[in-house]
């Protein structure tokens, strides 16, 4: 228990449709995993594990990790640890992998999320398997339906409107027109998304994700050994929570208690006591215009019910998903570590310069997933040079 | 291109395993998956003297293909201690969940941590020979899709593709791996765990149902279904539970390379040989030093590659699987879980002082990009 953890490289590609998308999977994942390498000056040499992500129903293909990873050009040997948890995938990579380097028994982990959504031809069908079997499989469940059960409530709970909702969808696609690797680089107006195609009440298509493809890739190591180019984004706290798969585990779907759970949780671990005033960047998985303002609840963020307002008020002293979100680039699991890249390089001062905010020193990532967004986890970076050090190494 | 060394003389923090508990082995549950993940759970917890709430992490080791569903950890994650807790699912050998959650508490982020492998492939067929088939299916799902894929690889080829060769070049023949597998299977005939409950002979090997030259039907794992669950506590927590007295002093994992490299075929124990390396060198340990392994041979032709790769050739046939390995019960990706089961008897029996290890490996693509995990155990 001597060693601390620190996201100390990070590679992206840009994102686009599947129909547009010139490269492969493994050539998106090597040009993610090698920007990561270049990013801090890392040799490959120098890594010790890798631990990737796979929805295999959603794929395709069964353990995908296993042969993708011997094509990313780092070496035939690196032991591989293929992780599967849904929508939380991506964030979960880099926990396995932190605890890996905690422990001492690894210097160095690659995390590899790759476009989970590339070729899938019924990703409603798909995700329809992990539903309740009795009632909603039959039913014919899909993500963005077990998505409107939320939006609903918040909806008759709060007042809040479609407009309301439109707005979010706004904000983000501002957001994201800046980013150069995001997918959906254009501006849309209220009326543009209340105009869009109805998907499930309340939600039109333009409330719900893209299909992306992309790849992110993030190193974790010791941040105690300075060999490396950047300058690291502290792990300081992480964790993980979960929900039971059946809706009527929730209690209330009008308020992500849950979330809430786990944010009081990683907050104590990070000795976080006013999060609104001490994160300067937060990124949140909210692949539904809904779940952005519940969430910014759940993190104590908003007041109840004011998730909305803060997001169109624009807030200049918290940045929420400078990057657009996965509203405007869902790549699957590559969507779903694409929060926690974001969050560590507003750290490390290297995010792409049209969204890098002035002066981060503390940020927040989240990932949901799972049946009715069962699964929820966080992680909270720090500027290194904000805490003192933990090692005894 | 090689990775460089492991991190020699940095040493890892014990971990104790405090609670170790598996439902009955069946060759098919009338369960749901959650329903199995729970038995073991509560079970294992329940003899140690703790409760779910105790628990910092959970660990679920599972594959969403054979569980008939897409995330199927969001099915068992609550049955595994996840609720409002930390949780996850490796898709893999349950070896590697044991390993993640002992990452957790030698990390000092959790003090209790729960690992918990559970395997009930959804077939709907009792049939053995159709479950084979939906298995093998699965298995060439797993191989990489444009040339692998389509020539047919499965586990069992792959499997067969190695035995054959190895006796080609000086390997067991076919005699000796019947006697190989005879002898596992007689070792653990009288286990309540095992799959295969009479002895035989070798000649009552040669005369089971040939599955792909050179290798028999009980050559191959006795499969079974269920679920092992593995309660794993810093040393200080563990001195306040009740339960078994077992600690894991290393720990080392290693994937194999993968088809266009001639390794597997030719030089499968290298894989093991390299978790071996790790394993010994977090803890500190040396081969000498160890009285007792549980080796998962998937076949007999590899079972001596395995035990030089450990450096434990020298073992007595006594100090080896006496469970029967895999030969006599093999629970798909809860092996991992079962091997340390197995392990943590063996050292109970033994006493306090004894080193064993306990050695897995995951059988999706067989011996191409083989996962192999090594845990050095004493007797606390």
């Amino acid at each position: 228990m001597a060693y601390r953890a620190a996201v100390v490289g990070v590679g992206m590609t840009p994102a686009t449709s599947p129909r547009k998308q010139e490269f492969s999977t493994a050539e998106l994942c090597r040009q993610a995993v090698h920007a990561a390498l270049a990013h801090c000056g890392a040799d490959p040499r120098t890594l010790d594990a890798v631990v990737i992500g796979n929805i295999d129903g959603f794929e395709g293909t069964v353990l995908g990790g296993k042969s993708l990873t011997r094509q990313l050009g780092i070496g035939p040997d690196l032991p591989v640890v293929v992780l599967n948890t849904g929508g939380t995938t991506g964030g979960n990579l880099m926990q396995v992998a932190a605890r890996m380097v905690r422990a001492g028994t690894h210097r160095r982990v690659l995390c590899v999320g790759g476009p989970t959504f590339f070729g899938a031809e019924d990703l409603q069908a798909a995700i329809n398997t992990n539903s309740p079997m009795i009632i909603e499989q039959p039913l014919g469940m899909g993500a963005y339906h077990m998505g409107a059960f939320a939006a609903s409530a918040y909806q008759a709970r709060f007042g809040v409107d479609a407009t309301d909702l439109a707005a979010v969808a706004v904000a983000d696609h501002a957001k994201a027109l800046k980013n150069p690797n995001a997918h959906l680089r254009y501006e849309v107006t209220v009326d543009d998304v209340l105009a869009a195609r109805p998907l499930s009440s309340p939600l039109t298509q333009a409330m719900v994700c893209p299909v992306s493809t992309s790849a992110v890739a993030m190193i974790v190591g010791d941040p105690d050994e300075h060999d490396l180019a950047t300058a690291p984004a502290l792990i300081r706290a992480m964790g993980t929570s979960s929900d039971p798969y059946l809706g009527g585990g929730k209690g209330d779907f009008s308020q992500m208690q849950n979330l809430a759970t786990l944010a009081r949780r990683v907050y104590a671990l990070a000795d976080v006591r006013a999060p609104r005033r001490e994160f300067d960047v937060v990124e949140v998985f909210a692949p539904y215009v809904h779940m952005q303002p519940m969430q910014l609840e759940a993190l104590q963020l908003a007041e109840p019910g004011e998730g909305v307002a803060l997001i169109r008020s624009g807030d200049r002293v918290l940045a929420v998903n400078p990057s657009g979100g996965p509203k405007c680039t869902n790549a699957g699991v590559a969507g779903e570590l694409a929060p926690y890249a974001y969050a560590a390089l507003q750290v490390m001062g290297d995010a792409p310069p049209e969204l890098q905010v002035e002066g981060v020193r503390k940020a927040l990532a989240h990932g949901t997933g799972g049946t009715f967004f069962q699964f929820e986890n966080l992680a909270v970076f720090e500027a290194l040079d904000s805490v003192s050090s933990g090692s005894t190494s | 291109m090689t990775t460089r060394p492991p991190r020699t003389g940095r040493r890892v923090d014990p971990v104790h395993v405090v609670g170790l508990a598996a439902t009955p082995f069946l060759p098919e549950h009338d369960a749901m998956l959650d329903e199995l993940v729970f038995a073991a759970v509560s079970a294992a917890l329940r003899e140690c003297g703790l409760r779910k709430q105790d628990a910092g992490l959970s660990v679920q080791a599972s594959m969403d293909v054979l569980d008939g569903r897409s995330i199927s950890s969001g099915l068992t994650a609550m049955a595994a201690g996840g609720y409002l807790a930390d949780s996850y699912r490796i898709e893999g050998d349950s070896g590697l969940a044991i390993q993640a959650a002992a990452h957790a508490v030698a990390a000092g982020d959790v003090e209790v941590a729960i690992a918990v492998g559970v395997h009930n492939p959804e077939t709907r067929s009792s049939d053995p020979v159709l479950r084979r088939a939906f298995a093998e299916q699965i298995s060439n799902l797993g191989f990489e899709p444009h040339a692998d894929r389509p020539v047919g690889l499965t586990a069992e080829v792959v499997y067969a593709l190695h035995a054959a060769s190895s006796a080609a070049n000086g390997g067991p023949d076919t005699g000796v791996l019947a006697e190989i597998a005879a002898a596992e299977i007689t070792q653990g005939a009288g286990r309540p765990r095992s799959a295969r409950r009479e002895p035989v002979t070798a000649a009552e090997v040669l005369g089971s149902e040939p599955v792909a030259w050179p290798l028999h039907d009980l050559m191959l794992p006795a499969h079974t279904t269920g679920a092992v669950a593995v309660v794993l506590a810093s040393p200080a927590r563990a001195g306040r539970c009740l339960g078994r007295s077992a600690v894991l002093t290393g720990f080392g994992h290693a994937t194999g390379r993968y088809t266009w490299d001639t390794e597997w075929l030719t030089a499968p124990a290298t894989t093991t040989s390299r978790a071996a390396e790790l394993a010994f060198a977090a803890a500190g340990a040396d081969p000498a030093d160890v009285g007792y392994a549980e080796v998962s041979a998937p076949t007999p032709a590899l079972l001596g590659g395995y035990l030089d790769a450990l450096g434990l050739r020298g073992l007595a046939g006594k100090d080896v699987n006496a469970s029967g390995g895999l030969r006599s019960a093999f629970p798909g990706l809860a092996n991992g879980a079962l091997r340390l089961l197995e392990t943590v008897e063996e050292l109970e029996y033994r006493g306090r002082g004894s080193t064993a290890v306990s050695h897995s490996v995951d059988t999706e693509t067989g011996l191409v990009s083989e996962d192999v995990t090594v845990l050095i155990v004493e007797a606390a």
